[in-house]
């Protein structure tokens, strides 16, 4: 047992120390800081340099079109050819807007809307949406439909969830659900991909520099599998400690300044950005609504099972593989069942009740994702109990299984491995 | 003696490829033996059972007389003829970390370092790491490692290939050294002049069957071919010996095949002779080059 640990130790800082790892480690944080700050930051800049629209409105309708933080209406009495003229002639004119006279009337009737440049589609989409909104209400009232009506028929219908449990009913939401469903899923799928690999190149780098004999002939080839598997799990650890570390003062920094930049632009908000910061609270408070002990709970125990089911065969794939191109071929069979859990995903999530999402979370090779992005939506206890029982059954035979296979492949050079031999492997003594 | 090591009619079988066939041997305490034989004779599978990397099909091995148990590993220091270290680790750190897989204390490991560092001259490298360092340089520190938690018996295999003459006569002079202050040595080699000179046992296996087992001198005399080599600073008419078998190898010099009373008796007609100085008159033994090739090349027939 003690060896176990030696060699964990040894493991965790000979890579501790490698560079490449340092960099990634220390460097993820502030990809994930130009993740989150770029669409904030663009919508910012996005802000600064809204587009002037001279409007010329034959139709009488649009007196006053409300201006938005990208975009500037400015109503004009002179002819659309003038309007022109001015655009071509002051830069901080982009577009002329030009309404027919009998719009309202008449469907066939085209609103144009010429520039310098060619407008972009993100211009167009937001004109083509007020203009028609406009459009719409003008023609609702010519059947004298009171404002109170009009408006009504303006309102958008939300759905709320809500989960219905023994102690009452839960607020819940499906949005949230399903994006915790798809994080801590992908999560598990590269921690393990990403760590297992590790512990795989480990295993190689062992076999080619030659040391396994001499390693075995101190310490049993079970407890060196063991070592290598728990000493890249703590730096498994250490890493995400780091990245969780990082990321939560990243964002707290990040939220405050950009919440500084967003108050200097407050008096440029409309009633849409008002509209849009209640939603985006109400994403928050129904994320916040989510049971997170339960899902980081879980999510551990996948995480941690899933890791030592496949870095144990990956550990054994590394052991028996001669050459890179041999250990390769071998390393998809063993991570086909994880490909398969991660493709069906969104299939899980969407039907998270259905016989593909029960079997796929019960079955142990595909279990920590599946189990992981259905847990989010509630999950029958029995179900829940079945697939940690299988999942841990299956994760100490395959250790031990590996084991034996990492042994006897550890010490075989210059000879391809056939499955048939890895499976005699097993039965040496 | 009761030998140290035995192995009892050990069978070992990679699938259909059987590697030893009920091969027994013996290796004497303090002996320095040399486990000889052609590749793939099972050299390394004995080695590896002896370190209880694999375990024999059937058969058994004792250790002092009682079945080998994985506890005894901690008194075999093993060198395989693979090497390998951790060649992104520092030296020093390396043998630190040897040292406490062999349950050795830090502070004395670090003692025991330093002591073999000194002695093969090489103190400074101990912050380097080990992708830096020459093949030669390695195989020290690969040395230091099968050694540096004192065990009783010492298993090499190969310990001087890659090794230029002087880095060699230093680890054959530390075996020396090692093999007087009580261990025991099994050295694997193809070398034949290595044996000769260190070795005192021999045990040769071929196709998974022991042919030889025991004390170099022995071994020789049992391949005894009766010969002698006589110089002579003069001619001398050999024809008063009656007959004998007889080979002129050069000017006044031959060899020839006799029982010991008929030597006795051409040594003294030799004596007599007032006219000859006698040059040299030595008993041929076979090398263990010869008996190793002469029954290598029986047994495979």
């Amino acid at each position: 047992m003690k060896n176990i640990f030696l060699i964990a130790e040894k493991e965790y800082k000979l890579k501790i120390r490698n560079k490449a790892f340092l960099i990634i480690t220390l460097l993820a944080p502030f990809i994930y800081l130009l993740i989150i700050t770029i669409p904030a930051l663009s919508i910012y800049f996005a802000g600064h340099s809204s587009k002037n629209i001279l409007v010329v409105d034959d139709s009488k309708y649009f007196a006053k079109i409300p201006s938005s933080n990208a975009i500037n209406f400015i109503n004009t009495f002179k002819s659309l050819d003038s309007a022109n003229k001015d655009c071509l002639k002051y830069d901080s004119i982009n577009y002329v807007l030009y309404i027919p006279a009998s719009i309202i009337s008449d469907s066939n009737q085209q609103v144009i809307l010429s520039g310098k440049k060619i407008p972009e589609t993100s211009a167009i989409d937001v004109i083509e949406d007020i203009v028609s909104t406009n459009i719409q209400i003008e023609r609702l009232k010519q059947y004298k439909l009171s404002t109170s009506i009009l408006n009504s028929l303006n309102e958008k219908v939300r759905i709320k969830t809500q989960k219905i449990t023994l102690n009452g009913k839960e607020s819940s939401s499906v949005g949230a659900a399903t994006t915790a469903a798809y994080l801590f899923s992908f999560l598990i799928y590269m921690f393990i991909f990403l760590y297992g690999g590790m512990v795989m190149k480990s295993v190689q780098s062992e076999k080619q520099s030659r040391v396994s004999e001499v390693i075995l002939s101190t310490v049993k080839p079970f407890d060196l599998m063991m070592g290598k598997i728990l000493g890249v799990a703590a730096l498994g650890i250490t890493q995400i400690i780091i990245w969780v570390t990082f990321s939560l003062i990243i964002t707290a920094v990040a939220g405050s300044l950009l919440a500084g930049i967003g108050d200097g632009n407050v008096n440029m908000m409309d009633s849409s950005n008002v509209q849009q910061v209640s939603q985006s609270q109400q994403i928050f408070s129904s994320i916040l609504s989510l049971p997170w002990l339960k899902l980081i709970l879980f999510f551990i125990f996948y995480f941690i099972s899933g890791y030592f089911l496949y870095s144990a065969l990956m550990s054994a794939i590394a052991s028996a593989g001669d050459v890179d191109a041999d250990t390769n071929q071998y390393t998809l069979l063993v991570t086909a069942p994880i490909i398969i859990g991660i493709s069906m995903l969104p299939a899980v999530v969407s039907n998270p009740d259905n016989s593909l999402s029960f079997w796929l979370s019960i079955i142990p090779f595909t279990s920590p994702i599946a189990m992981m992005a259905r847990i989010p939506f509630g999950v029958p206890a029995w179900q829940l109990i079945l697939s940690i029982i299988l999942l841990i059954l299956t994760f100490i035979g395959s250790v031990s299984l590996s084991g034996r296979i990492f042994r006897v492949g550890l010490l075989m050079y210059g000879k391809k491995v056939s499955l048939k031999e890895l499976s005699k492997w097993m039965f040496y003594k | 003696m009761d030998p140290i090591l035995s192995c009892h009619n050990i069978t070992k079988a990679y699938g259909s490829k059987v590697a030893l066939h009920e091969t027994s041997l013996s290796i004497a305490e303090n002996s320095i033996t040399g486990l000889l034989g052609p590749n793939g004779a099972g050299k390394t599978t004995i080695i590896r059972m002896l370190m209880q990397i694999t375990a024999p099909d059937s058969g058994s091995i004792s250790y002092r007389g009682r079945q080998l148990a994985r506890t005894d590993l901690q008194k075999f220091g093993y060198m395989p003829e693979e090497r390998g270290l951790y060649k992104k680790m520092k030296v020093e750190e390396q043998l630190l970390y040897f040292a406490s897989l062999n349950k050795i204390h830090k502070q004395k490991a670090q003692q025991i370092i330093n002591n073999w560092l000194n002695l093969f001259e090489i103190q400074d490298w101990r912050k380097r790491k080990v992708d830096e360092l020459s093949k030669g340089q390695q195989q020290k520190i690969q040395f230091i490692i099968t050694v540096l938690h004192d065990p009783e018996i010492l298993i090499l295999d190969e310990p001087f290939t890659g090794l230029d003459p002087v880095n060699a006569e230093i680890i054959k002079t530390e075996i020396l050294k090692l093999a007087k202050a009580g261990k025991t040595v099994i050295l694997s080699t193809h070398r034949m002049e290595n044996v000769e000179e260190l070795c005192n046992h021999i045990c040769l296996v071929n196709h998974g069957k022991t042919l030889l087992n025991g004390r170099t001198e022995d071994i020789r005399n049992q391949f005894d071919r009766q010969e002698y080599l006589i110089k002579l600073d003069g001619d001398f008419d050999h024809s008063t010996w009656g007959e004998i078998e007889l080979r002129v190898i050069g000017n006044h010099q031959f060899i020839i095949k006799a029982d010991s009373i008929k030597v006795r008796l051409i040594l003294e007609s030799l004596l007599t002779n007032k006219n000859l100085n006698i040059l040299k008159f030595e008993k041929l033994l076979p090398t263990i080059n010869e008996i190793f090739i002469n029954l290598v090349s029986n047994s495979g027939k």
